[in-house]
C-alpha cells in the first residue's frame, strides 16, 4: 500500500477508512513512525491548508480530526519509546468562565498533528491551575483560547502572574479566539496571535525558532 | 349579603361572592376604574372597616403596604363573602384618558428598544414605536457590552439605556405612564434596574435579577427572566404566541444575536441560549441589511433571480428573510454545496454574498440547529411530535418555511410554523391589559429549565453536524 492513501482518508475525513488503512499499514510492516511522517501527518496538514483558503470549515477540520486520531491512537503503543515528537511542549486550555472550547480542540489537533507534544487543560481555566502546570509541565509554549470579550481580559492577568512568579522568561505565549486581535496580544505583552488554527502552528515554529 | 358603604351610609345587597366593584358599579357609586376592573391599574381601591381577606398577589403590586394593613383593597378583587363595612376614598374628577396616562409596555432589545403606549380603560393601542438602542456604539452583543462594563464604562451604558427609553417615550408621546411592564433579556434588564452586569460575563452567566420586579412611584413591573441569558422578552414573547399549558409541545425560536430556543411541552419547558451571533440581523455580513426600506426581504429564482425590496424601494442590501431565501436558491442551483461552499456568486446590483458570509451563517444556523437537537432530546420528543414553532425576531415581514426547511434551521416534519414580529413587546402589552398575564409570565419564568448547551456532553458532534445545510426531518 501506498501511504498517502492515509493521507487522502484523512482529508476526506473518513475515520474508518483512516483506521483500516493504518492498520493495513502496520500489518505491512510499515515504521509507525513513518505511517504518521508520512500519512497521517501530512493529511492534517492538507486539511489545515484547505481550511486557510476557506474550502473547508469547522466541521471538516474536527471530522478529519477524527480521522487522525482514530489512527493516531492505533500507532502510540509503538510510538512510546520512539522519540517521534518534537521535543517541545505545549500547554493549552481556554481561559476561566468560557466554555466554548470548539477552536482550542481544532488548535490542538493542529499543534499536535505537526508533532508537538500538547497537554490540554480543557476549559474554564482557573489561573492559579494554569501557573500551576506552567511549573510542573515546564512548557516552552503557553496557548491560551477566549471566546468572549469578557474572558479575554484574563489573558492579561496569567501573564502578570507569570511575570510576578519569574516564569515568564522561559515560556512563550500566544493567543486566540474570535474577540482576540494582534493589538490585543501587544497589548497585554503576549508573544503572538494566531488567526486561525494553520496560523498557529506557523506561529508556535517561528516563536521556537527564534 | 349586606354591604354598606360608610361614605353616605347606602346599605347594598349583593349575592355571595360578588365582586365588590361590580356591586358598587350597580348602584353608580362613584369608584375609580381606569382599568376597567381588570386588576390593572389599582385606581378602584376601597378600604375595607374591620375584618378584611389577606391581600392578593396583584393588590400588592398596586397598593402600598402601609395602606394594605389598613384595609385597603381593590374593589376588582374583592368578593363579598361576609357581611362587610367599605369605605370609598375621596374621589379626584376622573380625567379624560390622554397618553400621558396610559401604560407603557417596554421590550429592552440589545439592538433595538421597542415600546408602546396603551391607553388602560380600553386596552387600545395608543402608539407604537421603536429606536436604536443608544448602546449600540458599545458593540452588538451583549457580551460586548458587559466587556464595557468591565473597562469601566457601566454608567455611561446605564445611562444610554435610560436616554433610549426617554427616546421612545418621546415618540409614543408618552410623559408619567402610571403603569409600565417591562421585558428584555437579563443583560439590558440588569442596565435599567442599576444592577452589575459581571455575572453574566462568564460561566456560570448569573444575573442579579431575580422573580418578577415591582418598583413603585410610579408602578413599573419587570417581568421575571428564565436564567442565563435568557430573559423576560422570552417569557413575554411565549406568553403572547399562546404556548403554555395547550396540551401540544412547540417551539418558540428567537432569531435575534442571542438565539434562545425553548421547548414548550405542554406546561414543562426547557430553554436555551445560542451562540448565534448577530447575522440573522444583518449584522457582520458583508451583504446584511436589517428589516429596513431597501433591504430584500425575498429571493426566488425561476429562470433567473426575483428579488422583492422592502417597501419596493432600491436594494441597499440583504435582510434576514431575503438571506435565508438566498441560501435556499443557491442550494437548489447547486451554487452552494451543503458543506458551505459558495462555487458561484449571484448579484443583485451591486450587493452579492462572499464565502465568508456563508460561514457566519452556516455558524448561525448551526447554532440554532444544535440547540433544537439537544432540546428534543432532552425532552424525549421526537420533531414530528411538535405542533408548530413560533418564530420571532428582526426579520422582515415574512420568511418562507420551505427555505427555512432546505437551509435546515427548522425540522421539516414540523407541522405548522408561525413567523411573528415583535412578540416580545405584544407580551408586555397584554400583561398591561390584563394582570392575569403578569402571574402566566411568572408560571412559565418559575417552572422553565435552563440548559447550557455547551456543556451537553454530544454538544460539539451536534454542532459539527448541524452546520451542513441539508434538509433535516
Amino acid at each position: 500500500m501506498d501511504l498517502n492513501e492515509i493521507k487522502t482518508a484523512v482529508i476526506q475525513m473518513d475515520e474508518k477508512s483512516t483506521e483500516k488503512l493504518v492498520i493495513e499499514a502496520l500489518e505491512e510492516k510499515y515504521n509507525p513512525l513513518d505511517i504518521l511522517n508520512n500519512g497521517l501527518i501530512p493529511g492534517m496538514k492538507a486539511v489545515g491548508e484547505l481550511f486557510t483558503r476557506k474550502e473547508y470549515f469547522v466541521p471538516e477540520i474536527l471530522l478529519a480530526s477524527d480521522a487522525f486520531y482514530r489512527g493516531f491512537n492505533l500507532l502510540t503503543p509503538y510510538l512510546k519509546k520512539a522519540s517521534y515528537r518534537k521535543k517541545d511542549k505545549v500547554l493549552i486550555c481556554v481561559v476561566q468562565g468560557d466554555i466554548h472550547d470548539i477552536g482550542k480542540n481544532i488548535v490542538k489537533v493542529m499543534i499536535e498533528s505537526a508533532g508537538f507534544q500538547v497537554i490540554d487543560l480543557g476549559r474554564d481555566v482557573p489561573i492559579d491551575e494554569i501557573i500551576k502546570a506552567v511549573k510542573t509541565a515546564k512548557p516552552q509554549i503557553l496557548a491560551l483560547s477566549s471566546l468572549m470579550t469578557t474572558t479575554m481580559l484574563q489573558m492579561g492577568e496569567i501573564i502578570n502572574r507569570l511575570e510576578k512568579e519569574n516564569l515568564r522568561k522561559n515560556i512563550k505565549i500566544i493567543i486566540g479566539g474570535a474577540p482576540l486581535n494582534q493589538e490585543f496580544a501587544r497589548k497585554i505583552k503576549a508573544d503572538g496571535y494566531g488567526e486561525d488554527a494553520a496560523g498557529a502552528v506557523d506561529l508556535i515554529e517561528k516563536l521556537i525558532r527564534e | 349579603m349586606k354591604l354598606v358603604v360608610v361614605n353616605n351610609s347606602i346599605k347594598i345587597h349583593a349575592r355571595t361572592g360578588t365582586l365588590l366593584i361590580n356591586a358598587l358599579q350597580r348602584k353608580a357609586l362613584p369608584v375609580n376604574a381606569l382599568c376597567a376592573g381588570n386588576g390593572r391599574c389599582g385606581s378602584c381601591r376601597v378600604k375595607i372597616i374591620g375584618k378584611s381577606r389577606p391581600a392578593d398577589e396583584i393588590e400588592k403590586i398596586f397598593i402600598p403596604h402601609k395602606l394594605l394593613k389598613m384595609g385597603y383593597r381593590l374593589a376588582c378583587r374583592y368578593r363579598i363573602e361576609d357581611d362587610i363595612k367599605i369605605q370609598i376614598p375621596l374621589i379626584k374628577k376622573r380625567k379624560r384618558m390622554t397618553p400621558s396616562d396610559a401604560g407603557f409596555a417596554l421590550d429592552l432589545g440589545t439592538t433595538l428598544i421597542k415600546g408602546a403606549g396603551i391607553d388602560i380603560s380600553s386596552g387600545r393601542l395608543l402608539e407604537k414605536a421603536k429606536t436604536q438602542n443608544l448602546q449600540n456604539s458599545f458593540g452588538g452583543d451583549v457580551v460586548s457590552r458587559i466587556g464595557e462594563a468591565l473597562k469601566g464604562n457601566y454608567q455611561k451604558l446605564r445611562n444610554l439605556m435610560m436616554l433610549s427609553i426617554k427616546n421612545i417615550k418621546n415618540q409614543i408621546g408618552i410623559k408619567k405612564p402610571i403603569l409600565t411592564v417591562v421585558v428584555g433579556n437579563p443583560v439590558m434588564l440588569s442596565f435599567y434596574l442599576n444592577k452589575p452586569v459581571a455575572g453574566l460575563g462568564s460561566y456560570p452567566f448569573k444575573s442579579e435579577i431575580k422573580g418578577l420586579i415591582l418598583k413603585k412611584n410610579p408602578v413599573r413591573i419587570v417581568l421575571p427572566i428564565i436564567k442565563g441569558f435568557v430573559g423576560s422578552d422570552t417569557v413575554a414573547g411565549i406568553v403572547a404566541a399562546d404556548l403554555y399549558n395547550k396540551k401540544k409541545n412547540f417551539l418558540y425560536i428567537d432569531l435575534g444575536t442571542n438565539g434562545e430556543v425553548v421547548l414548550i411541552k405542554n406546561d414543562s419547558i426547557i430553554a436555551t441560549s445560542t451562540a448565534a451571533g448577530p447575522a440573522f440581523e444583518g449584522v457582520g455580513l458583508s451583504c446584511g441589511s436589517p428589516a429596513v426600506d431597501g433591504a430584500i426581504d425575498r429571493i426566488t429564482y425561476n429562470k433567473g433571480f426575483r428579488i422583492k425590496t422592502i417597501n419596493n424601494k432600491e436594494p441597499t442590501g440583504i435582510c434576514a428573510s431575503g438571506i435565508i431565501d438566498l441560501l435556499a436558491v443557491l442550494l437548489n442551483l447547486h451554487w452552494l454545496t451543503p458543506d458551505g461552499r459558495l462555487l458561484k456568486k449571484p448579484r443583485f446590483n451591486n450587493i452579492t454574498i462572499e464565502q465568508g458570509d456563508v460561514r457566519k451563517l452556516q455558524l448561525a444556523i448551526g447554532a440554532i440547529h444544535t440547540g433544537i437537537k439537544i432540546l428534543l432530546k432532552k425532552a424525549k420528543l421526537s420533531s414530528c411530535e411538535i405542533d408548530g414553532a413560533v418564530l420571532t425576531g428582526e426579520f422582515g415581514s415574512h420568511l418562507d418555511p420551505s427555505s427555512l426547511y432546505r437551509i435546515g434551521l427548522l425540522p421539516r416534519k414540523i407541522k405548522k410554523v408561525y413567523l411573528k414580529t415583535d412578540l416580545p413587546l405584544k407580551g408586555a402589552i397584554m400583561c398591561i391589559k390584563d394582570s392575569r398575564t403578569i402571574k402566566q409570565a411568572e408560571e412559565i419564568s418559575r417552572k422553565s429549565e435552563h440548559l447550557e448547551l455547551a456543556l451537553e456532553s454530544d454538544f460539539e458532534r451536534i454542532f459539527v453536524q448541524s452546520m451542513k445545510f441539508s434538509i433535516w426531518n
